[in-house]
């Protein structure tokens, strides 16, 4: 992402819910590396790395830090076996189904972790277990400590080191149409999430006891596709999340309940994703209502609450492979409770407009990659917006509109997902 | 498919307006208890130091040191909610408790758990919890019957600046020189301009010339005539104020209140030197016979609060007004029932002035007619004068007159001579109880010539200040002290029993004693959390014990309700709920002694308390050792005003139902073992 606030300073994204859009969003890069490999008895191989670079870029900072994660590094083995084909994978691995585009943002099945699974496809169904996974560099997981040894020095110790395991299954359906469209899907997932005990110290040397916690999900999309153009799709999402499951497997929950455990949490979602496809263009829509509660059991929490979104892209062919755009996209959040530094009960809003002229090399389309981009953003922030996002010090506390023009460049090779 | 799609937006969409998908009411707006017909002598007040009571919401235990005394143990307002069930079958009915805004995070390694460091007078500390959580406790405190008192500070912010003596934009631990106190070096130490010098700021230099000469630059030591400048080459001025930048430990300029709370933008806000008298520590603590009264208590009312805490100017009116907006502010959010004022004697001159309005003349008009505004009766305002002097305690319970009319002050304050020369001396030191009539002689006007070292009286006012609903208490100041054995700024009972017997041999017993006093004499009690669990720290931070630990000195578990002192204190206040007599009763000594030793009468103190149709006459004895009797010698009996041949039956909790008939003339006799009480009713 290269551009300006219009104010002289960088751009930012402002997002007063959970998966704002995606209009504004820092550079990243994803370089999918694989072999495929045929071993003997027709099991064919593919070995996937993919590393992933965040928002630090030389030329902007100055600075020689790119950061880089391993984010897919797995070996997958597959082979005919009966009616279908099986398949068994084991790694470290980003898990996961449908998304919606606009959003960035994956409803149903997203897990990331270190695990394995197997797979199998047959007729119309296709099943799929997994289990994995994690261990943050986070208090809530990890605490290493220096202790006294025998000889001269110390040695470093786990004092608390705690696995967070997750179970998913999932089963989709075709229970309409050809593969290739137009067909319909049911799909059903649903997760086990369980962290054990444990014991750490505090600043002062008192033992803190972590009690285990768990959680679980359940969830189910409905899919069509191939009833238009290019690839036209639309996807509904709902899930349910208890416990653990309510919070992102790679943020560790922040509130509790007195015994400082998740189970109080819960997450509803009701998500859609849709293309729509033409000959002169199309319509990119994304949306979703949550319902977040958090592990505290206050009745009386500004963490907890509805939110929406709903934003949609529409496209036009301007000549060849040059289109106009204009992604317009509504936030709002209903916190069940008082803003810490305005003292009184708001509901935060954003009103997203973005213009912004396209160029596909290889020809338009929803998905089409490479994409350049020419996009001016205008963001409308109320007043709790504004309180959400900003400390009372921060003069961007002041900025009811926020700005962004700038110039993207967005491509897929090789995509996982994009299997 | 549509169908299915419909549903389920259908689902979400009911979910969502069942779930409340409205944002949170505001506060301010929620109905206030009006408290009508409420009498505030029926009360019994609980002092709760939140962070050490109970833990009842580990999200907010950030910065938690359990093994540190000085450092946040993690007690919180969710933890109060969760005790209500413990209160209520103690029977208390008030809820005093630490303040509520936030405070200055750390200062020197100490953190502010008990909240009397002020930093954002408007925003909730959110160590105890949020502001939703803060009436949640009121409202359910209010829902069992008992009412919740706020602890409000007027005097002082936390350490929010330095004084950058040295003009090197630091803040310096420790400057060496010469008697850095600019009124001491360049005024009454130099020949040319000592004539300047009072008298008082001559011995004040004498006296202090070593310990003046170390000077920090957070916390200097008083100067008559405000923190000077100072360089090698001399004194350049008064001391420019640096506020500090350090926002993890909250020491930053304090953050201005919301726009709706109606401040001016051009107005300050507690962030320009102007509104700090910047006078550097107050030094001079007690009745120093080397001083006049009026330095003492000039620089006691301009001196900053030792740790850094900084003095306001309270004679400054924006300060003034700032401040009464921002505790109407609390009563329109929390909808408490009354105000405890921090450090009372530190603002204003009312012995001196009397007439003269100040702050408090303001504030508690103010206050009271706000409460008024929002329909809450007898809201009660009462504050700590840390002093055995009554004529300077009582000075703030008394009205006054200037050029804009009438003016009221507070309705009550601790009774803090009646801690030192009662609780202490009496019930502690053995002294005689003839202190104990002169007190009470000397509090509503008549003290005798017996009672030389009291002043005549009255030392509080005898009237109302305002009508319930008008906003006051409709009860006299002299009607409702606050009495208290300890609090979180003295040792414990039974350590200063301690401490000043040198052997804890009867402590306990000495603690029952002086609850029975404070139970049966008139006034309000006051039970410092921890009383009914037998805790016995020191000062501070000793005094401020974890009541969720337990006190396993004693062997008892957490908010016990098995012990013995819980059981007493509870017996205490069912048997003051019981009696009218004991709550709202007129005084009427029948027997104090000024012997001392194997006299038979020494130690011992009798009084009727008399309401309506209610009366009963309490006998105590303070003796360490002996049965006491109301009869000095044969022919020398206490005289009462029951009918002769009236049968008085003990109804003191535990008591050995001992019956007393009142002899000729009213005389009667009653023998109290030693420490024991005897509620005599007919």
């Amino acid at each position: 992402m290269i551009g300006t606030d219009v104010r002289g300073s960088s751009p930012e994204p402002v997002s007063v819910v959970a998966h704002g859009s995606r209009v504004v969003e820092p550079t990243y890069l994803e370089l999918d590396l694989y072999y495929r490999l045929k071993a003997r008895r027709g099991i064919d191989l593919t070995t996937v790395t993919t590393l992933a670079f965040g928002d630090r870029l030389f030329h902007l900072t100055g600075e020689f830090d790119a950061q880089v994660a391993l984010r897919n590094f797995y070996l997958e083995a597959e082979k005919n076996v009966g009616p279908g084909r099986l398949g068994i994978w084991a790694g470290s691995r980003m898990y996961r189904g449908d998304d919606i585009y606009l959003l960035d943002y994956w409803p149903l099945d997203d897990v990331n972790t270190v695990g394995g699974g197997v797979w199998y496809r047959h007729d119309r169904f296709e099943h799929g277990i997994h289990a994995g996974l994690n261990r943050l560099l986070d208090p809530f997981q990890f605490q290493e400590m220096e202790v006294v040894t025998p000889e001269d020095g110390t040695a470093t110790i786990p004092e608390l080191d705690r696995q967070r395991y997750i179970v998913t299954a999932r089963s989709s359906y075709r229970a309409w149409g050809a593969p290739q469209g137009p067909a319909l899907k049911l799909k059903v997932y649903g997760d086990f999430q369980a962290l054990p005990d444990g014991r750490r110290l505090r600043d002062d040397d008192t033992v803190e006891k972590l009690p285990s916690d768990a959680g679980w999900s359940l969830g189910g999309q409905a899919g069509f596709w191939g009833f238009a153009q290019g690839q036209s799709h639309v996807n509904l999402f709902l899930r349910y999340s208890r416990g653990l499951s309510a919070y992102d497997e790679l943020d560790p929950p922040m509130d509790f309940d007195a015994d400082k455990k998740s189970a109080g949490a819960s997450e509803l979602v009701l998500g859609l994703s849709g293309n729509y496809e033409y000959p002169r263009g199309g319509v990119l829509v994304g949306a979703y209502s949550r319902r977040f509660r958090d592990g505290d059991p206050s009745t009386s929490d500004v963490d907890d609450g509805w939110e929406y979104i709903a934003d949609a892209r529409p496209r036009v062919r301007v000549v060849d492979a040059v289109e106009a755009a204009a992604d317009v996209s509504w936030q709002v959040r209903f916190p069940k409770g008082i803003s810490a530094t305005e003292l009184t009960a708001a509901d935060p809003a954003i009103f997203q407009i973005a213009p912004m002229a396209i160029y596909s090399p290889f020809g338009p389309g929803s998905y089409a990659r490479p994409q350049f981009r020419l996009v001016y953003s205008a963001a409308h922030l109320n007043d709790a917006a504004r309180d959400q996002l900003y400390p009372l010090e921060d003069p961007r506390r002041s900025h009811v509109w926020v700005h962004y023009l700038g110039l993207q460049a967005e491509w897929w090779f090789n995509s996982t997902y994009r299997q | 498919m549509r169908t299915a799609i419909i549903a389920a937006v259908l689902c979400t969409a009911a979910a969502a307006a069942c779930d409340g998908a409205s944002s949170e009411e505001d506060l301010r707006a929620r109905p206030h208890q009006d408290n009508a017909g409420l009498d505030w002598r029926d009360q019994v007040i609980y002092q709760i130091m939140i962070d050490r009571f109970e833990n009842g919401d580990p999200n907010n235990d950030y910065n938690v040191a359990l093994s540190v005394p000085g450092r946040y143990h993690g007690g919180d307002w969710q933890g109060v909610i969760d005790r209500l069930d413990y209160l209520e079958e103690l029977g208390v009915t008030a809820l005093w408790i630490s303040p509520t805004f936030m405070n200055t995070e750390e200062d020197a390694g100490f953190a502010s758990y008990h909240g009397y460091w002020p930093y954002d007078l408007v925003r909730p500390n959110h160590h105890f919890g949020d502001l939703a959580k803060l009436r949640e406790m009121v409202d359910a405190a209010h829902e069992r019957g008992m009412l919740v008192i706020l602890d409000v500070i007027v005097n002082h912010m936390g350490q929010l600046f330095y004084y950058d003596i040295n003009g090197n934009g630091q803040p310096d631990d420790y400057l060496a020189g010469g008697g850095t106190s600019h009124t001491c070096v360049q005024v009454c130490n130099n020949p040319e301009r000592a004539d300047e010098c009072s008298e008082d700021e001559q011995t004040y230099c004498q006296e202090g010339a070593g310990y003046l000469e170390r000077i920090i630059e957070w916390d200097p030591e008083y100067d008559p005539r405000g923190v000077q400048g100072w360089t090698s080459v001399g004194f350049r001025g008064p001391a420019e104020i640096r506020f500090t930048d350090w926002p993890e430990l909250k020491r930053t300029v304090p953050p201005r209140p919301p726009d709706w709370f109606g401040w001016p933008a051009d107005k300050p806000w507690f962030d320009v030197p102007s509104w700090y008298n910047r006078h550097g520590r107050v030094y001079l603590w007690w009745h120093e016979t080397d001083y006049s009264r009026e330095f003492v208590r000039e620089q006691e009312t301009l001196g900053d609060f030792p740790g850094g805490l900084k003095d306001l100017d309270t004679d400054n009116r924006d300060v003034q007004e700032a401040l009464i907006q921002v505790y109407q502010y609390w009563m329109d959010v929390g909808d408490f029932d009354g105000f405890r004022i921090d450090t009372l004697k530190h603002i204003d001159r009312p012995e001196v002035d009397p007439d003269v309005r100040g702050f408090y003349g303001e504030f508690a008009t103010r206050i009271r007619a706000h409460a008024r505004d929002i329909g809450k009766q007898n809201f009660f305002i009462f504050g700590e004068a840390f002093d055995g002097n009554d004529e300077l305690s009582g000075a703030y319970t008394f009205p006054g007159r200037d050029g804009a009319g009438s003016f009221q002050r507070i309705d009550s304050t601790f009774y803090f001579s009646q801690y030192y020369r009662v609780i202490k001396n009496v019930f502690m030191g053995g002294a005689p109880t003839r202190d104990i009539a002169c007190m009470y002689s000397s509090r509503v006007g008549g003290a005798s010539a017996d009672c030389a070292g009291f002043a005549p009286g009255p030392t509080y006012y005898g009237e109302p200040h305002a009508a319930p609903e008008d906003g006051g208490i409709g009860l006299a100041p002299q009607q409702v002290l606050v009495n208290f054995l300890d609090n979180h700024d003295l040792a414990r009972f039974l350590f200063a029993y301690q401490e000043l017997r040198e052997s804890d041999a009867g402590a306990l017993a000495a603690l029952e004693n002086a609850l029975f006093f404070v139970f049966t004499w008139d006034g309000i009690p006051c039970v410092y959390y921890g009383t009914e669990q037998g805790f016995h720290g020191g000062v501070d931070p000793g005094n401020r014990e974890d009541m969720f630990l337990g006190n396993p000195d004693a062997g008892y578990p957490a908010f016990d309700t098995g012990n013995e002192m819980f059981a007493y204190v509870k017996a205490l206040i069912a048997l003051r709920k019981e009696r009218a007599a004991l709550r709202r009763g007129a005084v009427s000594v029948t027997w104090s002694s000024a012997g001392s030793g194997d006299d038979p009468g020494a130690g011992l103190f009798a009084f009727e308390r008399s309401s309506g149709d209610d009366k009963v006459l309490v006998v105590l004895s303070a003796r360490a050792s002996g049965t006491g009797s109301t009869c000095a010698a044969v022919g020398e009996c206490m005289t009462t005003s029951f009918a002769p041949g009236t049968t008085l039956t003990d109804i003191a909790p535990g008591s050995d139902g001992a019956s007393f008939t009142v002899g000729p003339g009213g005389s009667l006799e009653v023998a109290v073992p030693a420490r024991g009480g005897r509620v005599l009713a007919p």
